[in-house]
Formats: structure tokens, sequence, C-alpha cells
């Protein structure tokens, strides 16, 4: 009998990213050259994911912070690194000039790493790191709206399509992270750390594995109209 | 639900299809997190209940296992008190007894010492626990020693308070009853207060305490706390009430002891206690947060995607609306949004179409006008012509008209003049010329043909009386023809049917010869059986005369064998007589010597009579010896005769070997003759059936020849009557040359056409 707790879910967590990999793999095989570097992005996303549960399964990175509550530091490096990669794909697929670009990367960026060092510490300095992460977001947000969209316009009817579709997934999915980290033992522990682990190991894989299914079908719907590959090095950025 | 009421909703919100979608949604969300607080606060209101339950009901258990035991405690301390032994006041007996009540445990549970106790002194006498002997209670400050009980009835029994003493290491109460028959004796029973705490205290996180009217612990699980404040006031409950509180992060439940006045309380976390309740608001949470990732991811990606695919679809058909009809109009999607992008793009292309051809249309409209003005101008200028031409043809045909007016008066010599201006005139004019030239000459050939018709009908009279006197006759012979033709009908139909007797006669042959000829080739067999038959008689007999030959010759043998035992029989003769005559001598010689000699006598009488008996043997087998050799001399006589006549035999059957092989052969020729007659019968049917299909073929030809001369008759009788009407007809004719002849007369023509149409006609016949 498998007993039901934390490391279940990271358990879990781990097959679905890993299972995520080999699908959206898959799009190698069926995308151009020209793209893959562009989709490469999305494949890293889920690959780093992978390891970061996998870490968490086995109990490594667990730290201890000032509430007495306990932090898993693969959590908070996954998202260090994924989240300013989803926001340089939409970016990408936007056709944002680099200013944008390095803007929303950045602020993203620092929007986990403020929830980190929100997490770590006690009230009041943990409402302070919150809404300053929160801000960080709105900035991410108002970049991605605003600024990018307009570039967008300038597209094919289908590449602004997919890009209005990434931008609405990972705002509306990302809008409920930090309402889980309010409610878990993170913010107030109205959620103990079993059940915020299961909410944030199933969003965690719907928002990397669906953002990766969604540009893989945009990408595709994509070349089979005969559009030009974005060609902006996704790695001079990283 | 949000869109039932569209027109309850802010415009800003109906006009957009994502905007309606988050309310939706956002309503969903709304409605899960009411129904999950409410859920939560179901199950926390139920489970403080449970706790309240489990906690109070805990108590009064424990309070009634408290005074269960006090009860125990006092019944057994009333009952050792009347024991005879306590009553003698002799330590050196209590003392033996008090040890053994402890030792062997006849004290109740936590009882740890029993004191023998002079009340006056306040000096314990004697007691189990050896350290206690000679104690005062008093000075060590116990309770029940310093205020004692007075005791007005032996059965009377005093509980003490708790109480902490420096000689013992733990909490005691103190039971006392006084010893019934000695003044001032009393027995002390002590019980361990932190034992019977321990007693108590409850499973996991609760813990159970009592508490006494003072609100002083009387039994605590930390040992230490015994004696001490309790520091919330329990209140006043009567004896057996229960009661609930919660305190500084504890929940307790309060049970009043029956028999003293002592409150059991059950405590435990109220951290501990609602964790359930916490847990399950947790997970509700969850769940909550679960449903709305879920509506999240749905109306991003199934709501956002229609959004946008009807989005870029009205922009589309609004592009259509201004008139451009080449924008692109496809989508990846295969569901009804996809149905909706091919409906727009084959309504596109249907619009385009209709327009092109509208536009070719007024095309071909417009050419069509041009046409209809030029040749609208053709016509008038054609009908002025035409005016000038009518006047011109009038005047024309006026002067065609005299002429034909002279014409028909009966001047065929009349010409008109052709010459004017339109050539259709001129031609007119020229034929009409050309016609009164070709009916003047026809007038005078038809007046030429008139005689000669005229002739030749006298003719054709004449020849027709011919014919029909040939037609009669033919008539007659036809008649002949058709009477002969009946007859031999008749003898064909004769000739069939003895062709088909003669067929059935030779089918008759046939098959009897087909009889013959199996009894034929039955006695050919019949023959080969009989000469192979002869053949192994001549065989046997043959054999028969091998075997005659050797038993004649054996019997020779046997005749020399027979002459040789007759020489031997003579020799046997010979010998008796010489033997006989030796008997003779020796009688003789007997005779001459007396003495002895008769014995010798009689020897040579039995020897002679010996010889003569041989000799008649010998005589009897010679005479026999004859016999069989004129018996065997008759034998081979018999079967020589025998001999001969087998060879007679078997020539004989030789013989009739030859006569069967020669019926055989004859047989066997016979057979084949039968089947050459059966053969040629056969062809013979064969033949008159072929016969007898000519025959009937003959009988249809000539019952067709009757047929045919019975017509040939009656279209000869039509014709002398048609050839009757030909001379009659050639009669009329001749009137109607005759009448033609006259009316032509009244046409005036040119003799010389007349004779040179007469010329034509001449040469035309």
């Amino acid at each position: 009998m498998v007993a039901i707790d934390i490391t279940l879910w990271f358990t879990l967590g781990t097959i679905g990213m890993a299972l995520g990999s080999v699908g959206l793999a898959y799009g190698f095989v069926v995308l151009p050259r020209a793209w893959y570097r562009t989709y490469a992005d999305v494949v890293v996303v889920t690959l780093i994911a992978t390891v970061a549960y996998g870490l968490m399964a086995l109990g490594i990175g667990e730290i201890g912070v000032a509430g007495g509550e306990t932090v898993f530091l693969p959590r908070y490096v996954d998202w260090l690194l994924t989240t300013p990669l989803h926001v340089l794909f939409i970016a990408v697929i936007g056709g944002a000039d680099r200013r944008v670009i390095a803007g929303a990367v950045g602020l993203q960026a620092a929007t986990i790493a403020l929830g980190f060092v929100g997490a770590a510490v006690a009230t009041p300095l943990k409402e302070v790191f919150f809404i300053a992460g929160s801000l960080a977001f709105v900035g991410v947000v108002y970049l991605l709206v605003g600024e990018a969209a307009e570039s967008a316009d300038e597209l094919s009817v289908m590449a602004a399509g997919l890009y209005r579709k990434l931008r609405n997934f990972v705002i509306v999915l990302w809008l409920v992270y930090p309402i889980i980290w309010l409610l878990a033992p993170t913010g107030y522990g109205f959620m103990d750390a079993e059940t915020s682990s299961l909410v944030i190991t199933y969003i965690d894989v719907v928002a990397k594995v669906g953002f990766g299914l969604i540009a893989l079908n945009g990408l595709r719907a994509l070349e089979s109209a005969d559009i030009e590959a974005i060609s902006h090095p996704l790695a001079a950025d990283d | 639900m949000a869109e039932d009421s569209s027109g309850l909703l802010p415009a800003v919100v109906r006009g957009r299809y994502t905007a309606r979608l988050g309310v939706a949604l956002a309503f969903a969300i709304v409605i899960m997190l009411v129904f999950g607080a409410v859920i939560g606060a179901q199950a926390s209101g139920e489970l403080r209940e449970d706790v309240e339950r489990d906690l109070t009901s805990q108590a009064n258990a424990q309070a009634d296992h408290l005074d269960t035991w006090i009860s125990s405690v006092t019944g057994n301390v009333r009952t050792a008190s009347k024991l005879s032994v306590f009553a003698s006041d002799d330590t050196t007996q209590i003392k033996p007894a008090l040890d053994r009540m402890v030792d062997r445990e006849n004290v109740p549970s936590d009882v740890v010492a029993v004191h023998y106790l002079d009340t006056a002194d306040m000096e314990f006498l004697t007691s189990s626990s050896d350290e206690m002997i000679g104690v005062n209670p008093a000075e060590q400050g116990a309770a029940f020693a310093v205020d004692p009980p007075t005791f007005d009835d032996p059965e009377d029994v005093y509980v003490s308070e708790p109480f902490s003493v420096p000689i013992v290491d733990h909490p005691i109460i103190a039971v006392i009853s006084p010893v019934d028959g000695v003044e001032d004796r009393a027995l002390v029973y002590m019980a361990d207060l932190e034992a019977r705490a321990e007693a108590l205290a409850g499973e996991g996180d609760t813990s159970t305490v009592v508490v006494n009217e003072d609100n002083n612990y009387v039994a605590h699980p930390n040992a230490s706390k015994i004696l001490t404040d309790h520091g919330t006031d329990v209140g006043t409950l009567q004896a057996g009430e229960v009661s609930f509180m919660r305190d500084d992060g504890t929940v307790m439940g309060m049970a009043r002891m029956a028999n003293q006045e002592w409150t059991v309380m059950s405590h435990m976390p109220a951290e501990n206690a609602y964790a359930l309740s916490k847990q399950i608001d947790s997970d509700l949470l969850g769940l909550v947060l679960l449903a709305i990732i879920n509506l999240g991811l749905i109306g991003v990606t199934i709501g956002s995607n229609t959004a946008l695919s009807l989005r870029q679809l009205a922009d589309r058909a609004q592009a259509m609306g201004r008139g451009d009809l080449d924008v692109e109009l496809t989508s990846e999607r295969d569901d009804e949004i996809g149905s909706l992008y091919a409906a727009l793009s084959d309504m596109r292309d249907s619009l385009r179409e209709q327009i092109s051809e509208a536009e070719s249309a007024r095309q071909e409209a417009e050419s069509a006008k041009q046409d209809a003005e030029t040749a609208r101008e053709e016509a008038e200028r054609e009908r002025a012509e035409i005016e000038a031409l009518s006047s011109h043809l009038e005047t024309k045909a006026a002067e065609y008209g005299t002429v034909l007016d002279d014409v028909a008066d009966g001047d065929l010599t009349c010409r008109v003049d052709p010459q004017s201006e339109n050539d259709a005139m001129q031609t007119v004019g020229e034929e009409l010329n050309a016609t009164l030239d070709a009916l003047e000459a026809t007038i005078a050939d038809v007046e030429a043909f008139a005689d000669e018709v005229a002739r030749s009908s006298d003719t054709v009279q004449r020849n027709a009386e011919q014919v029909s006197e040939a037609s009669r006759q033919v008539g007659q012979s036809i008649e002949e023809i058709f009477d002969g033709a009946s007859e031999q009908s008749e003898r064909l139909h004769d000739i069939s049917s003895e062709m088909e007797n003669l067929s059935a006669s030779a089918q008759q042959v046939a098959s009897s010869a087909q009889q013959v000829a199996t009894t034929s080739r039955e006695a050919a067999r019949a023959g080969e059986t009989g000469q192979k038959a002869a053949e192994n008689a001549i065989e046997e007999m043959n054999a028969i005369e091998e075997e005659t030959e050797r038993t004649r010759q054996a019997i020779n043998e046997l005749d020399e064998d027979v002459e040789e035992i007759g020489e031997i029989v003579d020799l046997i003769t010979q010998i008796v007589d010489q033997t006989n005559m030796l008997a003779i001598n020796a009688s003789i010689e007997a005779a001459h010597s007396d003495r002895g000699g008769e014995g010798f006598a009689v020897v040579a009488d039995e020897i002679k009579s010996l010889a003569e008996e041989t000799k008649e043997a010998a005589g009897d087998i010679e005479a026999r010896i004859e016999a069989i050799q004129s018996q065997a001399g008759e034998t081979v006589e018999t079967m020589e005769s025998t001999s001969e006549r087998m060879s007679q035999g078997a020539e004989t059957v030789t013989e009739a070997v030859e006569s069967l092989e020669t019926i055989v052969e004859h047989a066997e020729e016979a057979d084949r003759g039968i089947q050459e007659i059966d053969d040629a019968t056969e062809d013979q049917a064969h033949t008159a059936q072929q016969v007898m299909e000519m025959v009937d073929e003959l009988t249809a030809i000539s019952q067709q020849t009757t047929q045919e001369a019975d017509t040939v008759a009656s279209a000869a009788d039509e014709q002398t009557d048609s050839i009757g009407e030909v001379s009659e007809s050639a009669g009329e004719l001749r009137t109607r040359a005759d009448e033609l002849e006259a009316l032509l007369s009244r046409f005036e023509v040119d003799r010389t056409q007349r004779e040179g149409a007469r010329r034509n006609t001449g040469r035309e016949d």
C-alpha cells in the first residue's frame, strides 16, 4: 500500500513531468529543424521540473525556516529557471523587442526570488516580500499584455493567436500560485504541507506540460500555414 | 447561469464572450468557495460536539472509577477494623497481621501501608511499614492527625484530604476506621495518590486530573502538581454532573464524583482535539484550488481559443463586408468553429462567383444592344430599296399578265419581254418564255401522242383477244396437270405405306437373325466343350491301354514264376520218391535184424508215410499250378482283346473330335453369315427409311404441285378475265384519244414545232 503523503505527490509529479517531457520530445519529430531552438525551450522546462520533483521525492533540499515550516529548495530553483523560460518563449512568439524580453524575464525571476525569501522569513517581513513579488509579477503581466501585444499585432493572425493563447494560459494559471502561497504553510497555513504540495504539483504539471502542448500545437499550425520560423536566438537571453 | 440572465449583465460583460465565460467560471468558483466553507463549518461543528462528548464521557467514566476505588478502600478498612486481632491491642500479634494484609494484597490496589494508630497519643503503635512504627503523624503534619476526626460509631470511616509528609516520597490519602472493642485505637490505610493518578491517566493526548473542593489537584499525571492550585475555577457541579470547558489552548471535560467532593477532569490540547477539523479545512481548500485551476484551464484553453477564433472570424467577416473577398479563411480547428470557417469560405467563394457572373452578364447585354442598333439601320436602308423595286416589279408583272392572258386564250406563240432592272424579274420573264416554249412543244407532242394512242389502242385490242384465247387453252392444260398431280400424290401415299411394311419386316428379319446368331454361338460353344471332353476320353483310354499292357506283362512274369514253382515241385516229388525208397530199404533191414529192429522198422514206416503224404501234397500243388497257368493264359487273352477294343474306341473318339471341330468351324461360319445378314438387314431397314422420307417429300411436292396447278388455273382464269378487261380498256382508250385530238385542235401551235415534237415522241418510243 502506498502511503498517501507528500512523497507520493512528489513522485507523481516526477512521473507526470517525465511523461510530459517524453511527449513533448515527440515535437522534434514533427517540427522542422528551423523551429528546434525555439521549441527546445518548452522541453527544457519540463526536464528541469522532472529533476526538481525527483529531488523532492527523494527528500533532498528541504530546509527549515523561521516559522518552523519546511521550504522545498528544488521547487524554488525549478520555478526560478522555468518561469522565466516560459515568459521568454511567449515574448519571442509575440515578436517582442529585446528590451521587453529582458524586462519580462528579469521581473519573472525576481517574482520567484522574492517569493522564496517571503516563504523563508516570518511576519511581517513575509508580507513585505509577498507584496514585492506580486508587484514584480504585475510588471511581467503588464509587459506581456501591454508591450508585447503591440508587436504581436504586426504578426500573422496565427502567430498572434498562439501568442495570446499562451499568454492567457500563463497569466490565468500563475494567478493561482500566489493564492496557494498564501494559504499554504509558506503563508498563513490554512492548508497543510501535504495538501498544498498536491495542489502545487498538479498546477505545475498542468502549467508546464499544458504550455508545451499548446506551444507544439501552435507551432505545427504555423508550420502548416507556412509561416517562417521565428529566428530569435533564445539562448542569448538566458 | 450567468448567460441566462445576460440581459441583467453590464454591457462590458455582454459584449465579450471571454468576459461572459469569465463571469460564469467566477460564479462557479464562488459557489464552490461558499459550499466549501459550509462543508468545513459543518464538519468543524460536528467535530467539536464529538470532542466535547468524548471528553465529558471520559471524565465521567474516570469519576465512576475513582468512586468505586474509594468505596472499596473504605469498605475494606471498616471490615478489617472489626477483626479480633486488632482488639487484642498486642503489637506482637498485630504486626504480623498487618504485614500479611499488605504482602498478600488483601487491601485494595494502591494502598501501600496499613498502620495501627493510638488516637490518644497520635502514634503508630505498629505498621506494615517498619519505618513508620513509632512515628507521630501529627509531627509529620498529616492532616488527619493535626485535626483528628471523631468517631461516634465503630462503623465510621474517615477519608482524609490528600497530604504530603516528609517521611513519604509521594502524596497520600489516609482512610481511618476505629478498632472495635479497644479504646483509642484506629486502623489507618495509606494510599499512594501518585500511583492512583497514574492509573487514572488517559490514553494518548488525553490526561486525567482530579481537583478537590478547594480547587487543588488531588491527582495529576505530573505528580509535582498534586496538592497545588488548579488555577481555573471549575465552578460548582452537583454530584454526578458533567460539564465541558475550554481554557488556554486546552479543552476539558469534567465530572463531579458521587462520594467525594472531587471533580475529575479529562484534559486535551485544543490543537490535537481539533486536528481533524483543520485537516478537513485544508483538504477542502486544496479541493477548491484544484477546481479553480481546472476551471481556469478550461477558460484559458477552450474559452480563450473559441474567443480568439470567433474574434478572428468576426474580423474576416467584417473585411468581407467591406468588399475584401480575398481574406484568408482557414482554420486548423475541426469543430463547429472550423465548420463555420469552412461555411464562411464557401459563402465567400459563391459570392465571388456570383459577382463575376453578374459582371459578364452586364458586358453581354451591352454588346447585344450595339448589335441591335446596327441591325435597325440596315433594315431601314433595305426598306427604301425594296419600295423602289416593288414599283418596278408591279409594272413588269402587269406586262407579264397581258401576255399570259393571250396564252390563256389559246395563242401559245405569244412571248414576254424579259428585260428588267431586277434580276429576279428578268429571270421570271426568261423562265416564263421558256415555259411557254415548253408548253407549246408539249401541246404539239400531246397532239402527236393522241394519234399514236389511237393507233396503238387498235393493235392492243386485237392482241388482247388473241391472248384471251391462249389463256383459255392454258387453263385447260393446267386442269389436266392438276388431275395428274393428284393421282401421283395418291400413288406416292401407297408406296409410302408399302415401304413402311418393308421396313418393319426388315427389322423383324434383323431381330430373328440376331436370335439365330446367338443360338449358333451357343452351338459352337457346346461343340468346343464336346471336343475337349472327347480329347480327355482319348487320353483316359490311352492311359488304360498302357495300364492293361503293364498288367499283361505282369501276368506273363507270374506264369514264368509258376513254371519255376512246378519245377521245384517236381524236384520235391523226386526227393520224396527217393525217401520212400530209403524207407523201404530201412524196413527191410529192420526185418533182417531181430533185436531192436522193431523200433527202427517203426521209424521207417513213419518216414514212408511222411513221404507218401509229401508226394500227395506235391501232386496237389502241381494240379493247382496248372489251374493257375490255364487261368492266367485266359486272362492274358481277355486283356489282349480288351486292349484291341480300347485302341478301336480311341480311334472312334478321335474321329468324333474331328467331327466336333468341323461342327465348331461350321457354327462360327454360320455366325459370321448371320452377322452379315444382320448388317445387310439393318442397311435395308435404313435404306427403306430413307426411301420413305423421300416418298414423303415427293408426296409433299406433288401436293404442292396440285395446289400450284390449282392456283395457276385460277390465275389463268383471272388472266382471261383481265385480258377481256384490257380489250375493253383499249377500246375505251381509243375513244378517249379521239376526244383528246378534238380538244387539242383549238390550240394554235407552230406546225414545225409540232413535227419536231412528233419526232421526239417517236424517238422516245
